[in-house]
């Protein structure tokens, strides 16, 4: 008896394995999309550490706190509060707290990066200034 | 149509080739993904460190404050350097830091985590000057407290 290989398969073996490839397809695609929302919520927290960063920094070293934080981007928004929109999706809101001693000031700052509702990350920043230091 | 009427698709080698391509799919989201988690987590480490790092810097300061505080009742109490010096050493914490004393120098660490230390140095000015200013800041370094440990596992060597 001659055997042959088929090529040839029925209408349900067909429709068989059009489901299993659509199956398969479907996972694929949800691999990637995971794949692709993990990555873009790390850049995202990238991004939020760099301008939390930039912030303290400037709370930590500039001479003059007010001018600084207006060049960055900053705008007051109440009396210590302070808010930088880089983009659509980030908001940077800087808390600044001051105390006075008998001999200098602590400024303390509070940093908040903001994704809509969500907290992506709090920072936090000083500079003691001591008083005969700043009039110098 | 076959001989006995079956409706009938030449699918041998297509098929073979659809699924081999779905699994090269497969495997390219599978390291797609294991690349994007091993970013979120390098992302969020970093994220840790600098938060870390600003905390104790934060505390830093506040230990200054204290610290700036306390000479300057030293100061006050004092009626000669000697005596101002005397009152200095027996400043044995500011903030949340130990102070140490070597001579005129003051050293306050602050454990950053992550095996690092942030190291804060001042040097004491002396009782004439220290109405207008207690201290310099001589040093603010973050330090590695991880010792390198000799190992016979790898050895590089220069072509």
């Amino acid at each position: 008896m001659k055997q042959r290989f088929s090529s040839h398969t029925t209408l349900i073996e067909l429709a068989a394995a059009l489901l299993c490839f659509l199956l398969a397809s479907v996972t694929v695609l949800g691999l990637f999309s995971k794949a692709y929302t993990i990555s873009r919520n790390g850049r995202l927290l990238n991004r939020a550490t760099i301008f939390a960063q930039d912030c303290a920094e400037v709370v930590a070293g500039a001479a003059d706190l007010e001018e600084a934080l207006q060049q960055l981007g900053y705008e007051p928004v109440e009396d210590g509060v302070w808010r930088y929109r880089p983009d659509a999706e980030l908001m940077v809101l800087l808390r600044l707290n001051t105390e006075q001693t008998e001999v200098g000031s602590l400024v303390s700052g509070k940093i908040s990066v903001m994704r809509e509702e969500e907290v992506l990350l709090e920072m936090e920043t000083a500079r003691y200034n001591n008083k005969e230091v700043i009039h110098s | 149509m076959s001989e006995k009427g079956q409706v009938r698709a030449g699918l041998g080698i297509p098929s073979m080739v659809l699924v081999l391509l779905v699994l090269c799919l497969a495997m390219l989201g599978v390291l797609s993904l294991i690349s994007a988690r091993n970013d979120a987590a390098l992302a969020e480490r970093h994220t840790e460190l600098t938060c870390r790092y600003y905390e104790v810097a934060t505390q830093a300061q506040v230990a200054l404050a204290a610290l700036d505080q306390q000479m300057t009742e030293a100061w006050q109490a004092s009626q000669s350097d000697e005596m101002y010096e005397a009152l200095c050493l027996d400043i044995a914490s500011a903030g949340a830091s130990q102070v140490e004393w070597q001579g005129t120098t003051a050293k306050l660490s602050f454990d950053a985590g992550f095996d690092r230390v942030l190291v804060v140095e001042v040097e004491r000015e002396d009782w004439n000057h220290a109405a207008e200013k207690r201290f310099v800041v001589t040093k603010h370094v973050l330090e590695d407290v991880l010792e390198w440990e000799q190992t016979d596992g790898l050895i590089l060597m220069g072509v």
